[in-house]
């Protein structure tokens, strides 16, 4: 039972459904943030963690960084490094939600819109729960990547 | 003989005698003055000398090394006969051996009655005289009885001393003649013989001239031969050599290969048509066919055969008298032709023979030019492949090097592929670093076009500071209702926590809130702001629109919310 358990659990095709998820879950919370970078911009603020001078920059460049490594998980496209930058981009949210929970600041995640609930410990856990995937699809992912299918051929290259 | 009748006879009887003895002793002298031979001699000597002594019989014998002359007179037959036969015998008997440097003696005179009986002699002699002629000739005069029957007187036997010693001298002489004479004769041998050992001698200097002049012509012409190296010019010269050794005004040496039109030829003389017919093909199938026409004579490599028959000479594509075929191997074949030969230039076998040393020269040093020709042709060929084995070898170490370039580039891309390849598949600092530039290039790009855009660098960074008031003067201000304060955070961390009479005027709502509650306010009343977070300067922004709104006394709390709360004043919750 463990080990069917542990099959399931470290099976490329949950992998692949992870990656995407995850890289699906980016770029449709990047799309808003793109559009109304100003809105974004007081949500990074109201976390009271980037320096004043950082944040509107910050806001700019954020959503495409994670509308990048979204649309790189979702072509299997340097999988892994994707998948690294979008699990430390969830390890800080994490991180900040976690310290303004801490503070007891009164703001929302502003994940994917700029009014949502408040943080809670619940935001914590699902930030934790994408972190999981995001580090199962970086470990386990090898199927339907555009990597594989187009540098496979060339990694059997003989010398 | 007789007794001269002028001589007065009234003299004595000795005296006459002794006038008859010197009479006959020069009779004897006369008649043997005449030159002649010993047997001669011995013939007139005895009638000379048997009359004054009153002899019957006479006998002479000479004795040499290589002679017997046996003369007599009045001798029996018989007596003949045996003395002719042991005439030599007869003769040793009175000749002891006696030292031969012995000066010839006089001549001995025997007589005696014991001769009459001796039985070696004739019967009745009276008187044997023998004589050395010289060391190798010897005589002995046998005298028979006399007449009177008398024995020699002393008068007789002084004259027969005296024509003993003219018989001697004369055969002495005699003996001297003839040697004189056969020494003539062996002299006129000896001439004739040393006449014709001159012409020989002057023959054989004449053939040891020709000899001589033939090995200098072979030397020279083997020096100047072996000097050339070109097979035509060979042949040129050694057909002016031919022309000049033998005596030819025309001539000409045709070498044929095994292919029609290898011709190497030669020529002198005045029609240039036959050198012409000489190397042409015809000309060396005709060639060809005298070597056929040999058999068993055929000429091998490097032989030459002189062509004796007058119809294969004629059959010859050019006029010769004399003609040679010649082989350089088995299959280059040539021929030599002379022509028009000068007068008296026979061709003795001597000359054959001189001809076929001359001819072995040259077919070893046209052999050799030829060879020579040969390998220089190979070396040329050798050569030529050798530039192009090179231009290859060239080639291949450019493609050598090629392929080593290719190689390591092939190699070079492969690492980088597969360095790519793994790359993909492991996270990278680079890829994510390329990620990060990527949204950064795609952000700012997109916010400087889009009307949403916002100010990547806020204003109030490069804003002048605000005027600032201390926590406790804003609250005296406060309580004694002389300014107004104004919270600038949002909404949200207002209810959470503010200073008490506070007026929240967050940036974002800053026109509405602005209208409903300060829109009447006095413009010279003091406006105290606050709100400030590491993210946001709320009270500076704020403080700047109102100032912007006409509000001449607008401060910032210095220190803020904290300030305040440090401060101890109250604030609400």
């Amino acid at each position: 039972m463990i080990e069917l358990l542990r099959r399931i659990l470290t099976h490329p095709w949950l992998a692949l459904a992870f990656r995407l998820y995850i890289g699906g879950l980016f770029v449709y919370a990047a799309m808003y943030k793109i559009n109304y970078a100003a809105e974004f911009s007081e949500t990074i603020a109201s976390y009271r963690l980037v320096p004043y001078w950082a944040v509107n920059a910050l806001a700019v460049f954020m959503p495409w960084t994670e509308i990048v490594c979204g649309a790189l998980l979702i072509l299997g496209v340097r999988v892994r490094s994707a998948a690294a930058v979008i699990a430390a981009l969830l390890a800080v949210f994490t991180v900040a939600i976690f310290v303004n929970l801490l503070w007891d600041a009164p703001i929302s995640c502003g994940c994917f819109k700029t009014i949502e609930d408040p943080i809670s410990w619940w935001t914590v856990l699902r930030d934790l729960a994408w972190i999981a995937m995001t580090l199962h699809v970086f470990r386990y992912d090898s199927v339907l990547q555009a990597d594989r299918l187009f540098l496979g051929k060339l990694g059997r290259i003989e010398s | 003989m007789t007794a001269n009748p002028g001589l007065p006879g009234d003299r004595e009887p000795g005296t006459g005698r002794r006038l008859f003895h010197l009479k006959t002793l020069f009779e004897a002298a006369t008649e043997l003055s005449a030159p002649a031979d010993a047997g001669t001699t011995l013939r007139r000597f005895l009638p000379v000398a048997m009359g004054p002594l009153g002899l019957t019989f006479g006998l002479g014998i000479v004795l040499g090394p290589d002679r017997l002359d046996v003369e007599s007179l009045g001798l029996m037959p018989a007596d003949r006969e045996r003395c002719q036969g042991a005439g030599a015998e007869l003769a040793d008997r009175f000749f002891p051996e006696e030292p031969q440097a012995a000066a010839p003696p006089r001549p001995t005179v025997l007589t005696g009655p014991h001769l009459a009986s001796d039985p070696h002699l004739p019967a009745g002699t009276s008187a044997v005289v023998a004589m050395r002629l010289d060391q190798d000739s010897r005589a002995v005069l046998v005298l028979g009885p006399r007449l009177t029957g008398e024995s020699y007187g002393q008068d007789e036997a002084e004259l027969l001393q005296g024509l003993a010693d003219i018989l001697s001298t004369a055969l002495k002489r005699a003996c001297a003649d003839e040697r004189v004479h056969t020494l003539n004769a062996s002299l006129s041998e000896n001439n004739d013989r040393l006449r014709q050992a001159l012409e020989h001698m002057e023959q054989a200097r004449d053939e040891l001239d020709r000899q001589a002049f033939r090995l200098r012509t072979l030397f020279e012409t083997s020096l100047e031969l072996s000097s050339l190296n070109d097979p035509r010019a060979i042949l040129d010269a050694f057909l002016l050599t031919l022309m000049g050794t033998f005596g030819f005004s025309r001539g000409w040496i045709s070498l044929h290969g095994p292919q029609a039109g290898q011709a190497d030829t030669a020529y002198r003389g005045p029609d240039p048509g036959e050198m012409a017919a000489v190397a042409s093909p015809d000309g060396r199938e005709k060639i060809l066919a005298r070597f056929v026409e040999l058999k068993d004579r055929m000429p091998r490599a490097n032989q030459a055969e002189l062509l004796d028959d007058a119809d294969a000479v004629a059959a010859l594509p050019a006029r010769a008298d004399l003609a040679v075929l010649f082989s350089l191997d088995q299959d280059w074949h040539g021929a030599i032709g002379l022509a028009d030969p000068l007068p008296d230039q026979g061709m003795d076998p001597q000359g054959v023979q001189f001809l076929r040393s001359l001819l072995g020269i040259f077919i070893v040093t046209l052999g050799n030019a030829w060879h020579g020709r040969q390998v220089s042709q190979l070396n040329t060929a050798l050569s030529a492949r050798n530039e192009e084995l090179q231009a290859t070898l060239d080639a291949l170490t450019s493609a050598r090097e090629e392929v080593t370039v290719q190689t390591e580039a092939r190699e070079r891309i492969v690492g980088l592929v597969r360095g790519e390849v793994a790359r993909a598949w492991r996270a990278s600092w680079f890829d994510a670093c390329m990620m990060i530039l990527a949204g950064v290039v795609l952000g700012a790009l997109f916010n400087s076009a889009s009307p949403g855009g916002i100010e990547l660098v806020p204003k109030s960074l490069f804003a002048p500071p605000p005027a600032l008031i201390a926590a406790d003067e804003a609250r005296r201000m406060a309580e004694a209702g002389e300014a107004v304060i104004i919270d600038a955070r949002p909404a949200d961390f207002h209810r959470q926590e503010a200073i008490p009479g506070s007026v929240n005027l967050p940036k974002e709502l800053f026109d509405f809130v602005y209208s409903m509650k300060l829109a009447t306010l006095d413009p010279e009343t003091p406006l105290l702001v606050y709100g400030r977070t590491i993210s946001r300067h709320y009270d500076a922004d704020v403080a700047r629109e109102l100032k912007l709104l006409g509000h001449g006394n607008v401060l910032v709390i210095d220190g803020g919310l904290k300030a305040w709360e440090r401060a101890g004043y109250e604030v609400i919750r």
